[in-house]
């Protein structure tokens, strides 16, 4: 089995060049790996606010706050799945290619956003540039964009309501 | 390389309740391929005879007696968490069989009057590295200093300078390019 005797061969070589052992590791540092996955990064640039990641996240160490539209990554809970990178619509987070991550307190970085207030209850339920973006990806003015989504439901309970009581006026009066 | 202590650390593996994933990497850090006994490092049976406790899992409510007992009979100089679960519950931190890691544990020994250790170092990771694990003992040893940002040599170094990127990126302005993953 070639395949399985190939790392076995490489450590041989290795011990027999006496080059077993990592000497100048801890003291030099070493270039990682192409694919290794580190810290992640988010350009609040890029970012929309739109919470795809903070869903996306198994460890929910990157969390959206919607109550004032800000993304909060903190390292220690990580676990460099990368999945937020992969979700992302705007490409918005990148990862560096670093291992020696040591902290002792819990470093976070905040991105901020503008708040998008809902127009009837005055609620921050977004942030304006997700809906900027929506209105841009459809090319149209979306007027309904503008109310939180309590609201929204509020309306479509209302006028739920409205039409059973016309039905059955319109069923009475038969 | 000055001598900073008069014994060697000697090592004491703790898992609270881990997948195992770290503590393979840690016993590949202790290898000899890593070789820490370089820096007078070992692995020791009994947590009497340990100076440092390098700790995994998110600490499950079956660990926790037998983890307090470690940590009230080794009365150790540092612990390093190794793994996310260890610094903070990782996934597991919303769990109701856990208590979340490292300074809950720390938290509740204080409350019941064990001593806690000054040096406490964390090493986030899913599992990190065993290059991480020996770069971390190395520095909670005083074997060598914490790479510094400014050398140009590493870029997440010490504790207060992965904080101080991190506050600086929140400002948004010019960073170094970074290396992406894909
Ligand atoms: S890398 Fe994984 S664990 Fe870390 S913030 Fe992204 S999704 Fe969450
Ligand atoms: S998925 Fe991307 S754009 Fe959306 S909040 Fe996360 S970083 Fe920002």
């Amino acid at each position: 089995m070639p395949g399985s005797l190939a790392p076995r061969l490489t450590a041989y070589r290795e011990a027999a060049e006496g080059r077993a052992t990592i000497r100048q590791y801890p003291y030099q540092p070493l270039p990682p790996p192409p694919r290794l996955r580190g810290v992640i990064q988010i350009d609040p640039e890029k970012c929309i606010g739109c919470g795809a990641c903070a869903t996306a996240c198994p460890a929910k160490t990157l969390v959206f706050d919607r109550e004032r539209a800000r993304l909060v990554y903190s390292v220690t809970r990580c676990i460099f799945c990368l999945l937020c990178v992969e979700t992302c619509p705007k490409g918005a987070i990148t990862s560096l290619r670093e291992y020696e991550i040591l902290v002792e307190k819990t470093p976070t970085q905040v991105v901020k956003h503008e708040p998008a207030r809902c127009i009837k209850c005055g609620r921050v339920y977004a942030s304006k540039k997700l809906l900027e973006e929506v209105e841009k990806r459809v090319k149209r003015k979306l007027p309904h964009l503008k109310t939180c989504p309590l609201c929204k439901l509020e309306q479509a309970a209302m006028i739920t309501a409205m039409r059973v009581l016309r039905a059955r006026q319109a069923y009475r009066k038969r | 390389m000055k001598p900073k202590r008069m014994k060697s650390v000697w090592l004491y593996h703790l898992n609270t309740g881990g997948c195992n994933a770290c503590d393979i990497e840690v016993l590949a850090a202790l290898s000899p391929r890593y070789d820490p006994e370089r820096f007078g490092m070992k692995l020791v049976e009994s947590p009497r005879h340990a100076d440092v406790i390098i700790f995994t899992g998110p600490v499950t409510y079956q660990a926790l007696p037998r983890a307090i007992e470690v940590f009230r009979v080794a009365r150790p100089i540092g612990v390093l968490a190794v793994g996310a679960c260890a610094c903070g519950g990782g996934i597991w931190h919303d769990s109701a069989a856990v208590l979340g890691g490292l300074d809950p544990l720390l938290e509740l020994l204080k409350k019941m009057g064990v001593k806690v250790p000054e040096k406490i170092v964390k090493l986030p990771g899913c599992p990190p590295r065993p290059h991480a694990i020996l770069y971390a003992a190395a520095v909670l040893a005083g074997v060598i200093e914490p790479r510094s940002a400014a050398s140009g040599q590493s870029r997440y170094s010490s504790p207060s300078q992965i904080a101080e990127r991190l506050a600086h990126r929140e400002t948004g302005e010019a960073q170094e390019p970074s290396q992406q993953h894909r």
